[in-house]
């Protein structure tokens, strides 16, 4: 093989390729001939992409464009590498984008982004949760509109709760335990999450941090100092402590909750808290062995109640916007109510309009979404804060050292709280 | 150690020797072995433990989906070969010259001269993240083919220069004298008597910065947007918030790896001579 290649040849190849490579606009992007008035960055399909990116009102996206004289470019990624590539692009300042996608990461890149939900029209406002803010308002101003209804709440296997005599799912923490114990049989666990990553919304933390709100606890008092060691702390983590007998111990090492999701879809686990994009991969036969035996329900209540965490999926405006208000007219776009239901019934991601989830046809489709709607009347605060993923990680680690029975759940607290208080302190 | 010597000891020391070969072999294919039948078994087959691997759960459905649907596989493909192809060819081109200056000419601080190059490789791609960044994005060229391939070249090069010096300190000087004899000139001597003599670490250099290239995540993230985007990136892709599909990922990083792995069949015995002489002798 070598014989046939000289170095004369293999020069003068690599001198053509050189050159062409050099030649202005090769492998670029091709030179569009209408100039782009909007570019939006965004998750791919299957996470929640807007019109255009995935495949719902193309139609409707169509005459907006029109309509508006606008064009839209979308710069899609899959959803893992979607804050890197954000973290990098806003802090070298050359951010290309008029929308972006965000998921918790609001206060960490407000600085980059414009408050412009402030200036929604009143009936759309008026239309959404008033909670679903709580998660892109940073000092005051909001930056950014939660699009899609993503809470924590309990699905389970109903086919395995009735082999173990019980008729409902379970509504408050002892209930809890005792179900996990019960339905720890044949070789299958009562519950399985994913304990293996700290960080992160759906991460160790914020799992403790759903039950830290059901016990009554919250993570940071009114001077942005965290009060969670408490009682409440302490009960939440020994709550989750004392369902671990009854959790798969691979929990501990799943660091997606794709992982421990697809031990509930095996059939290897009767409960799990998840997200109600979920539902659609639970009741797909080439996905799931449980179809048809999926059901979901508000999550156990602790002493204070039900409470749950938001996935927080939002759109946002970037400072560096040449156009913000054609973008702010794209957003409210993205969350008109025909949109919205073709959101839900085309792709499966809920809406977070109220009156879109209280829609028959909504509620037939995703079975789930009354579901996700009652669980919102509790609370859903994740607590994310421009730090959020030191807090996350320091939390998170913390909570896996106690689960792993290296500290006991006060010790764990009482350390991650040291560790949440010099985070807060240094961020100033 | 040959087969020939192999069959000198004893019926025990043999079966030990193959069985701890054996072993190896297991060790190093099995990782790639499941990455075939992952791309071939459905989903659900994949989420049972163990995989449920009886006969009526292969499909080809994950390759045709991937085939099908992901327009950005091929783009990927094309995408990471231009740019490995291109900064393995210019720190072959770049590092050969380098490597013999360094290893053969009377450079001042050779060692020196050859420890900063390495050192350049200790810093962390994080750390130079965001003024890499910067730079690009200033010239205009992010999601450019072309200037991911000089971001790769930046690391490759100073490999490439590594790999050769330590072949290149290794020739016997009385061939370079011979031709000094001669009236040949260094370059001629560079051009006409040592590169000749180098295809194996040439080549085994030229397979290492290839694979660097074609493998390499982080820079690729972000310093590309859609269009030049490379195969790692692709093949992310299937792994979303809430789902992974394992299976067309397996498919998608099968169809990805086969050019690499059809590249180290065809030149296996230049790589192995390379490595042996670049690095053993050196």
């Amino acid at each position: 093989m070598f014989n046939s290649l000289s170095r004369r040849n293999f020069l003068q190849a690599g001198a053509a390729a050189g050159a062409a490579a050099a030649m202005p606009g090769f492998m670029t992007r091709q030179a569009h001939a209408e100039a782009v008035a909007l570019n939006v960055f965004a998750p791919l399909p299957p996470d929640p992409a807007p019109p255009g990116a995935a495949k719902f009102s193309e139609e409707a996206f169509e005459k907006w464009k029109a309509a508006n004289a606008a064009t839209v470019e979308y710069e899609t990624l899959a959803w893992p590498q979607l804050h890197d590539r954000m973290a990098t692009a806003f802090a070298s300042g050359s951010s290309p984008w008029d929308i972006t996608y965000n998921c918790g990461w609001v206060p960490e890149f407000q600085s980059f982004l414009t408050p412009y939900a402030d200036k929604l029209p009143k009936a759309l406002v008026d239309d959404l949760p008033a909670s679903s803010f709580s998660t892109v308002t940073v000092d005051g101003k909001r930056y950014g509109t939660i699009f899609t209804l993503s809470l924590l709440t309990l699905f389970y296997n109903k086919e395995h709760l009735e082999m173990a005599g019980f008729k409902a799912p379970p509504k408050n923490w002892d209930e809890f335990k005792t179900y996990g114990k019960e339905l720890t049989r044949d070789g299958r666990h009562g519950l399985v999450l994913n304990y293996g990553d700290p960080a992160g919304i759906g991460g160790t933390a914020s799992y403790w941090m759903v039950f830290l709100q059901q016990a009554g606890g919250k993570m940071y008092g009114e001077d942005g100092l965290p009060i969670f060691k408490s009682e409440q702390g302490v009960a939440a983590l020994q709550m989750m402590v004392d369902m671990m007998p009854s959790t798969d111990p691979g929990s501990i090492s799943y660091a997606s909750i794709n992982d421990a999701t697809n031990v509930l879809l095996s059939g290897r686990a009767s409960m799990m808290m998840n997200w109600p994009f979920m539902w659609n991969a639970g009741n797909d036969p080439n996905q799931s062995q449980v179809v048809g035996k999926l059901a979901s329900a508000v999550l156990p209540a602790g002493p204070a109640g039900s409470a749950s965490i938001d996935g927080t999926d939002a759109w946002t405006i970037t400072k560096s916007s040449k156009n913000p208000e054609k973008a702010q007219q794209l957003i409210e776009f993205y969350l008109d109510a025909d949109v919205q239901k073709r959101q839900v019934l085309d792709t499966g991601w809920l809406p977070i309009r109220l009156s879109v989830l209280a829609d028959p046809e909504v509620q037939a489709k995703a079975p789930n979404a009354a579901v996700v709607l009652e669980q919102a009347k509790h609370p859903y605060d994740s607590f994310v804060t421009p730090d959020y993923n030191q807090v996350t990680v320091a939390v998170g680690t913390e909570v896996q050292k106690a689960l792993q029975g290296q500290k006991t759940a006060a010790q764990a607290i009482a350390d991650a709280h040291d560790a949440v208080t010099a985070i807060v302190k240094r961020r100033g | 150690m040959s087969f020939a010597r192999l069959q000198h000891g004893g019926p025990f020391r043999q079966t030990m020797i193959l069985v701890g070969l054996a072993v190896f072999v297991v060790w190093s294919a099995g990782p790639v072995l499941w990455l075939v039948i992952s791309s071939l078994l459905q989903q659900k087959a994949l989420i049972q433990q163990p995989p449920d691997l009886s006969p009526a759960n292969f499909t080809l459905t994950n390759f045709t989906t991937v085939v099908g649907a992901a327009a950005a596989l091929g783009r990927g493909i094309f995408n990471s070969l231009v740019v490995s192809l291109f900064s393995t060819a210019v720190a072959l081109a770049l590092g050969a010259p380098a490597a013999y200056a360094l290893a053969r000419l009377p450079v001042p601080r050779a060692n020196g001269i050859a420890f900063l190059i390495l050192a350049t490789q200790m810093l962390p791609g994080i750390a130079i993240a965001i003024p890499l960044f910067i730079l690009i994005s200033k010239l205009g060229l992010i999601d450019n083919v072309l200037s991911l391939g000089v971001v790769y070249l930046s690391f490759n090069l100073p490999i490439v220069i590594w790999i050769l010096r330590g072949f290149f300190t290794s020739i016997p000087v009385g061939l370079e004298k011979a031709a000094a004899v001669d009236g040949v000139g260094i370059f001629a001597t560079f051009w006409y008597i040592v590169l000749p003599i180098s295809i194996p670490p040439l080549t085994a250099a030229a397979v290492f910065a290839f694979v660097e290239a074609w493998n390499e995540f982080f820079f690729a993230l972000i310093l590309t947007r859609q269009h030049a985007q490379t195969v790692p990136l692709v093949i992310a892709q299937f792994a979303g918030q809430y789902q992974t599909v394992f299976g067309q990922m397996m498919a998608a990083a099968v169809i990805s790896v086969t050019p690499v792995i059809l590249l180290a069949i065809l030149f296996r015995n230049q790589i192995i001579r390379g490595f042996a002489d670049g690095m053993m002798k050196g």
